[in-house]
């Protein structure tokens, strides 16, 4: 079975290294851009199965970009999850219109372990 | 009545008249001689006169009467009609110079009548104000169906209470208001509508401003605090094999002083998040069950530390409507507060139950208990226990103050009962 695809779009090098590692062990293929206008085109030309984005991003907004990608036709449906520092009603407001297959996990709340089973029920 | 009297005095004064003649008459027919005449014709004369004087008096009573009335009426209306006008001056000024903007609208929004405020707060003339609607007035970028709800219900007559409104001014800027709009009935020119906008502007931007710095310091704050948990996690669970049991042993240290500092940058968030009364509660239909179990999982690491017997009592497939949010929060509060306020080898209980009115959740423990002279004030925001303070314990004196605002937020309440040296058990009712 071919391995299912995750882009990775997050400003902070290390962290986003890491995490691509975890998931590489776990036979996913693994991309990883570091600002949102790239990712946003990567995302479009390689098609992920799952996208995985931090909100505050210079350039473009991780809540824009779900919004970008939620217009376009291929991007409309694919499962996003947002990696954030905030809580909730700080960010329901901008996000609310793009909610359908978008998770918004606060990183505070998650450990590795269970991150991995979420993306894996994800992609199930 | 003076008609009355007049009727009266003309009645006596005929009617003397008419006894006078005819009792001298009789009297003159009777008489002997022509000497004894002059005495009659005299007496007939005074009591003609007495007669003429009480008719006029009677009259001149009559006339006095009724023109001192008609001045007096005079003289009141005149003072009314003053104080009428002097009134609907004052009221004139009042709508003119009155800081609050006014305006007067037809019931289709045309406006008829706007004062100085309202001039100021849009920048526009009087006359131009006079060939615009109010509802074109308003942006209707995000809010296009409530303001064609505003206009419907004014066209209908029905009053508008202190809506938020975003007004275009001259320049093009927009400007928060609260809008009201009031329905006058005039005689003459039918219904009129009474706008009332009151600038809040300024408070509309404080709280974009705090909500800005809200979420800035929370992610500010969070964003290492997460870096941190997530490469010790990785240190500990991932492929670093080779680690000693000493390092392990640090390592895990270090995740449990970050957890504790990722709860206390959430609890101050919350806090700030209540004293701005920015509490939202948004009610849905919770798996109680779910919620109670998962708290319980989540804090078991803590008891097993202490080898404290976690219990949990709640009935399969509970659900209930409320904000599970708040809820988790509250259970997360008493319950590490249980378990760090009980000695090692003791119980700490926690149940969910559904009653007719709402939903109850307690607490129970085993634990060192509250001194009853301070009971009194374990809510206070930072009041610790002296008992507490004496422990060893991590506390902030912040959580039980949480909980009890998160509760009556929800429209419920939290109360409690301790023993010293027994136990407490806390309980929060909350309403459907």
């Amino acid at each position: 079975m071919e391995a299912k695809k995750i882009l990775i779009i997050d400003d902070d090098l290390a962290f986003s290294e890491m995490l691509s590692e975890i998931l590489r062990d776990e036979e996913f293929e693994v991309t990883v851009t570091h600002d949102g206008v790239q990712g946003l085109q990567t995302a479009i030309t390689l098609q992920p199965d799952l996208v995985m984005c931090d909100v505050m991003m210079p350039g473009m907004t991780g809540v824009q970009l779900v919004q970008k990608l939620r217009a376009d036709s291929w991007g409309a449906t694919v499962p996003i999850i947002l990696l954030t520092n905030m809580t909730q009603p700080e960010l329901e407001n901008e996000i609310v219109e793009s909610s359908a297959h978008t998770e918004c996990l606060l990183k505070t709340d998650w450990t590795l372990d269970k991150l991995t089973e979420k993306i894996k029920s994800l992609l199930a | 009545m003076k008609y009355i009297v007049s009727i009266v005095s003309v009645v006596i004064f005929a009617g003397g008249l008419f006894f006078v003649y005819t009792y001298y008459t009789t009297q003159l027919a009777v008489l002997q001689s022509p000497e004894q005449a002059l005495p009659i014709a005299l007496e007939l004369l005074r009591y003609v006169l007495i007669v003429a004087t009480v008719a006029a008096f009677l009259l001149t009573v009559v006339i006095f009467v009724s023109l001192s009335t008609r001045s007096l009426a005079r003289r009141m209306a005149y003072t009314i009609t003053k104080d009428l006008s002097f009134t609907k001056d004052q009221f004139r000024r009042f709508y003119e110079l009155s800081p609050v903007p006014y305006l007067l609208i037809t019931p289709q929004g045309r406006i008829t009548r706007p004062n100085k405020a309202s001039v100021r707060m849009f920048g526009l003339t009087g006359e131009e104000l006079m060939q615009k609607n109010i509802f074109d007035l308003f942006t209707n970028t995000e809010e296009e169906n409530k303001l064609m709800l505003f206009r419907e219900r004014v066209a209908r007559g029905v009053a508008l209470e202190q809506q938020e409104v975003q007004i275009i001014q001259n320049n093009g800027t927009l400007r928060w208001a609260l809008l009201s709009i009031e329905n006058l009935l005039e005689k003459d020119k039918g219904r009129q509508g009474l706008v009332t906008l009151v600038d809040i502007h300024e408070q509309k931007e404080l709280e974009r401003i705090k909500t800005e710095f809200l979420s800035l310091a929370s992610h500010q704050l969070r964003a290492p605090l997460a870096n941190l948990k997530w490469y010790i996690d990785f240190l500990l669970t991932r492929r670093v094999n080779q680690l000693t049991e000493e390092v392990q042993g640090y390592l895990l240290k270090m995740y449990h002083r970050n957890e504790d500092m990722i709860d206390l940058v959430n609890t101050l968030l919350n806090l700030s998040r209540i004293e701005m009364g920015r509490v939202q509660v948004q009610k849905e239909d919770t798996d109680i069950t779910n919620l109670t179990f998962s708290v319980v999982e989540e804090l078991e690491p803590n008891a097993h530390d202490k080898d404290i017997t976690l219990r949990t009592e709640v009935n399969e497939g509970f659900h209930f409507n409320t904000d599970g949010r708040l809820v988790r929060i509250i259970l997360q509060n008493l319950l590490s507060n249980a378990l760090r306020y009980t000695e090692n080898g003791g119980t700490v209980l926690l149940r969910s139950q559904q009653t007719s009115h709402g939903i109850v959740l307690e607490v129970q423990d085993n634990g060192v208990g509250i001194p009853p002279e301070e009971q009194g004030r374990i809510f206070q925001k930072l009041y610790r226990a002296s008992n507490a303070k004496g422990m060893e314990v991590n506390g902030n004196g912040i959580g039980l103050y949480m909980c009890k605002a998160l509760a009556e937020a929800m429209g419920g309440g939290i109360t409690f009962s301790s023993q010293l040296g027994e136990g407490t058990t806390f309980t929060v009712d909350l309403p459907a």
